[in-house]
């Protein structure tokens, strides 16, 4: 539904034309002047120049408003959403895929935050149905992360914070791209889920991150973006490291591989390179630098000793 | 057409199903994402001194997919033929009890709790099968005596209220484990410990044969309760024991390879159409061709997407219809 | 507690010597739920064919499962050849009695010859597959319903006659000594109906058992039954020859409605048909 402006009595007609279309040439990408605007997945959205109250649909973006120092205008958040710890004591709309409408619609917002990885579609289109819109953020790339967090910024009208947060992080990025340079690049299986084994495809945001860290996502010709992988083919590719992402209830002991029949021949399981990473590595926000140079320790040792994040 | 149980037709039955399932094995050990030849599967299989990769293709990842899905097969088809007989239904197969609903809630419970329970999924699964087990039956009983009829009530009732649940609690795990849930919505092979396979082998093996044992009840169990009680079976006590070895058969194998379905429906018809209904001809078709049928599927399931893999289940829903609506064709056209 | 006997009827059993099965129903007793069989006695020798008759509820079908030794009896017992029946584990009394009741409807595809084949399940030993004289048995069964020529159809596929006449075989395969049927003739036509009870009265001269048919043929019964009994609301009221139980008053009474009993001027036994009446 779109926001139809308010008539202004005085205003004449022919200024209110130019006005409009003003506002439509300065539409790009999302800018603190215009209210209908194409967020990062791609569809057009009409927003308040100054919203107030924003509800986040996933965990990412929560971590992305606090970090940007706006949590005050947080109104409610995922069960999911756990970081910073006080994004806890939010009010909770529910679980990503099937959050409460309901809920959402009683906290009020000016404006919803979701992520077209983990939301879905049928959210969106109810919200709007509710006169709620929702900006949708998508990141295939870290790049595409580092422009979620500029989005959020402009939206929410603390734009150029947002763009000095992530020079920061790029600097960092930059600083760990410069180490590894030159060093020889590790072939790295992701495990997302070893029974049926499903690892990351070749065009998501996380092999591209484990590009970034220095290392060869083995998942070339691999489309999707969960895609399913056979054993044989893992034996055939040889991986130098394999990593699990840490989560509540995936957290397999990694001995256990050395006595499954096919992994335990495998030379990373052998050698003992397998370690978990911190979830972070999966989220599009600014932690996701602390993972990125946590696995790029990991790839690439400094000192030549394994790191922490080992087990 | 129903080939008479004698005791040649038997070991006739035996030896060429026995055959076909040997050539398949061989074949699925052969074929890949990798073609080795006959030689090196050879050699995989029983040479000694260093493995090179083709031979630890074949002895670590083909052969234990392999033997499990013939003992799986073999398992399915086994516990179907026996559930029809028991239920005189020929839509049974070994979940309408219940049995792989109750295994995949207690693994996904176990995921939910997380950590080290988590690891132990198998364990879990086979104890939610256990608990459904007993449940049905206790459900079942109808005046103290298991009936057939309420028994099939009792077990379809509760499937729906498990999977019910089973989808309440997916709700609550986060996106990324719904992701490995699949598993026991379409199964896979393609994980299997040695302890779990020297497990599996006698108690499936067991289990198989202790259904033989009730192979001539299950004829008789065909007429009705009452016609076989009139012809002397105890009817209560071979129900009950079929209704624990075919659950338990089902129960061990879901529990290591999730719900592959189809075929514990498929293949028992398939028998019949070959051998006809004498269980003592049946039993034995039904698991040697459940385990040539899951070998192939398998094969399918692994090699049609290479280098990604398909379900198996969808394999084997996919790949099993078109033959039995042939084979149905056939006899009936 | 109305029984009237006549000679035919009460004798104690065990003075009477016999060549071949003797059944003896003494003072048998049946309650289930709101359903009593009051005290029952009759008797019946080798060769002998005994009709149970009366209308719907009458406690027909339950009086026969309680002779077969299959429904534990409140008090009394029946003996078969000096056995009490319900006292013998299933397997032994399958091989003695033959009980054939409403069919259950069969989903799967058997042959005929597969399906009276079941009727040697009791005679079955430790082995795995039936002997040749089993299989001559099953063979002997087909040609007495005269069903060899349906040997290899499904069971599925034939009519209700003749499915009903596959039943009987599979008992006769059992070969009891005790016979019982419940409505073997409720599908057939007046042909075959004719022939199923002549063929159990013949076989049980001939094979030498003792058979208890439940039906609803009154005229069948009256021509090729030795003894009946009429049951009406658990109670058997009558039994004996049919000139001793089939009296007008009675069935009229029993039946709900008219009935004229004529004599049959072949046989000299009783044939009974109902009145027509307008309003």
């Amino acid at each position: 539904m779109r926001r139809i402006p308010n008539e202004r009595s005085g205003l004449k007609k022919r200024h209110t034309i130019a006005l409009l279309l003003a506002g439509v040439v300065c539409m790009p990408s999302a800018t603190s002047l215009g209210r209908l605007v194409t967020d990062q997945s791609g569809r057009r959205v009409d927003i308040p120049a100054s919203p107030q109250r924003v509800v986040s649909l996933a965990p990412n973006i929560t971590e992305i408003i606090y970090a940007l120092g706006l949590g005050d205008r947080l109104v409610g958040d995922t069960d999911y959403c756990d970081y910073p710890p006080e994004a806890k004591l939010k009010p909770h709309v529910g679980s990503i895929v099937n959050p409460s409408l309901e809920s959402i619609a009683a906290l009020k917002p000016d404006l919803v935050f979701g992520t077209a990885d983990a939301n879905r579609r049928e959210t969106a289109d109810q919200l709007e149905r509710l006169g709620i819109p929702l900006y949708g953020l998508a990141a295939h790339t870290f790049d595409d992360a580092m422009q979620s967090i500029e989005d959020v910024g402009d939206v929410l009208g603390q734009g150029a914070k947002a763009r000095s947060i992530v020079e920061g992080l790029r600097k960092r990025a930059q600083a760990v791209e410069q180490r590894i340079q030159g060093q020889p690049r590790p072939r790295v299986l992701f495990v997302v889920w070893y029974r049926p084994l499903i690892t990351a495809g070749s065009h998501t945001f996380l092999s591209d991150v484990i590009r970034r860290a220095g290392g060869i996502p083995l998942n070339e010709g691999l489309r999707g973006e969960w895609p399913r992988l056979s054993l044989e083919e893992v034996l055939r590719r040889e991986p130098d490291v394999i990593l699990f992402p840490r989560t509540e209830s995936f957290s397999p002991a990694l001995d256990e591989f050395t006595r499954l029949p096919g992994w335990r021949e495998l030379r990373a399981v052998k050698e003992h390179h397998m370690y978990f990473v911190p979830e972070t590595i999966m989220r599009p926000c600014p932690r996701l630098v602390d993972a990125l140079e946590q696995l790029a320790g990991i790839l690439h040792p400094v000192s030549g000793s394994p790191s922490e994040a080992r087990k | 057409m129903s080939v008479p149980a004698t005791r040649r037709n038997l070991l006739l039955t035996i030896v060429l199903l026995s055959v076909g399932l040997v050539v398949v094995s061989l074949a699925a050990l052969m074929v890949g994402g990798v073609h080795l030849p006959l030689r090196q599967v050879w050699v995989g299989l029983w040479g000694a001194g260093p493995a090179g990769q083709a031979e630890v293709i074949v002895r670590e990842i083909r052969l234990p997919r392999v033997l499990l899905a013939m003992l799986v097969g073999a398992a399915l088809a086994s516990s179907g033929t026996a559930l029809q007989a028991l239920l005189r239904n020929p839509l049974a197969d070994p979940y309408v009890l219940g049995i792989s609903s109750g295994a995949a809630l207690g693994a996904i419970v176990a995921l939910w709790v997380g950590g080290r329970v988590a690891n132990a999924s198998p364990l879990a699964a086979f104890a939610g099968a256990l608990v459904t087990m007993v449940w049905v039956f206790a459900l079942g009983r109808r005046a103290g005596r298991l009936s057939s009829y309420t028994l099939l009530l009792a077990g379809v009732v509760t499937a729906s209220f498990l999977s019910a649940v089973i989808i309440f609690v997916l709700s609550m795990l986060s996106t990324r484990d719904v992701r490995g849930t699949a598993f026991w919505l379409m199964g896979d092979l393609s994980v299997v410990t040695d302890v779990q396979l020297h497990l599996l082998l006698p108690v499936i093996a067991l289990g198989i044969g202790g259904l033989y044992f009730f192979a001539k009840d299950l004829n008789v169990l065909l007429l009705g309760e009452q016609e076989s009680a009139h012809l002397g079976v105890n009817v209560t006590r071979v129900e009950t024991l079929v209704y624990i070895l075919a659950s338990l058969l089902t129960g061990v194998a879901v529990s290591v390879s999730g719900a592959i379905g189809y075929l514990g429906l498929l293949v028992p018809h398939l028998g019949r159409m070959v051998v006809g209904s004498d269980h003592r001809m049946l039993i034995p078709t039904a698991a040697l061709g459940g385990a040539i049928m899951l070998v192939v599927s398998d094969l399918l399931a692994r090699t049609l997407v290479a280098p990604g893999e398909l379900p198996v289940g969808a394999v084997t829903a996919v790949a099993g219809a078109p033959v039995f609506i042939y084979l149905l064709r056939r006899t009936t056209g | 507690m109305n029984l009237e006997s006549t000679s035919a009827g009460l004798t104690h059993a065990n003075s009477v010597k016999s060549v071949g099965p003797h059944l003896s129903v003494e003072g048998v007793v049946f309650r289930y739920l709101h359903f009593s069989l009051a005290t029952t006695n009759f008797e019946a020798q080798a060769g002998q064919v005994v009709a149970i008759v009366g209308p719907n509820g009458s406690g027909k079908s339950t009086l026969l499962e309680v002779v077969s030794g299959h429904l534990k009896p409140a008090e009394g017992r029946v003996l078969l050849d000096g056995e009490d029946l319900h006292r013998l584990p299933p397997r032994e009394r399958a091989r003695r009695v033959g009980l054939a009741m409403q069919e259950t409807i069969l989903l799967f595809a058997l042959d005929v010859r597969e399906f009276v084949r079941q009727g040697r399940h009791p005679h079955l030993g430790r082995g795995l597959f039936e002997s040749p004289e089993d299989e001559r048995w099953v063979d002997w069964a087909l040609e007495k319903t005269r069903l060899t020529e349906f040997a290899s159809r499904q069971v599925t596929e034939i009519s209700s006659g003749e499915f009903q006449r596959a039943v009987l075989a599979r008992t006769l395969a059992q070969r009891p000594r005790l016979l019982l049927l419940d409505e073997p003739t409720a599908n057939l036509d007046i042909g075959y109906q004719v022939e199923m009870f002549r063929l159990v009265r013949d076989l049980a001269a001939s094979e030498g058992f003792v058979a208890v048919i439940v039906t609803h043929e009154l005229n069948l019964a009256a021509e090729l039954a030795d003894t009946i009994l009429l049951l009406d609301k658990g109670q058997c009221l009558r039994q004996g020859s049919a000139q001793e139980v089939f009296d007008q008053e009675l069935l009229s009474r029993v039946f709900r409605t008219p009935v004229l009993v004529e004599r049959n001027p072949a046989s000299g036994r009783p044939r009974i048909n109902w009145v027509a009446t307008r309003s």
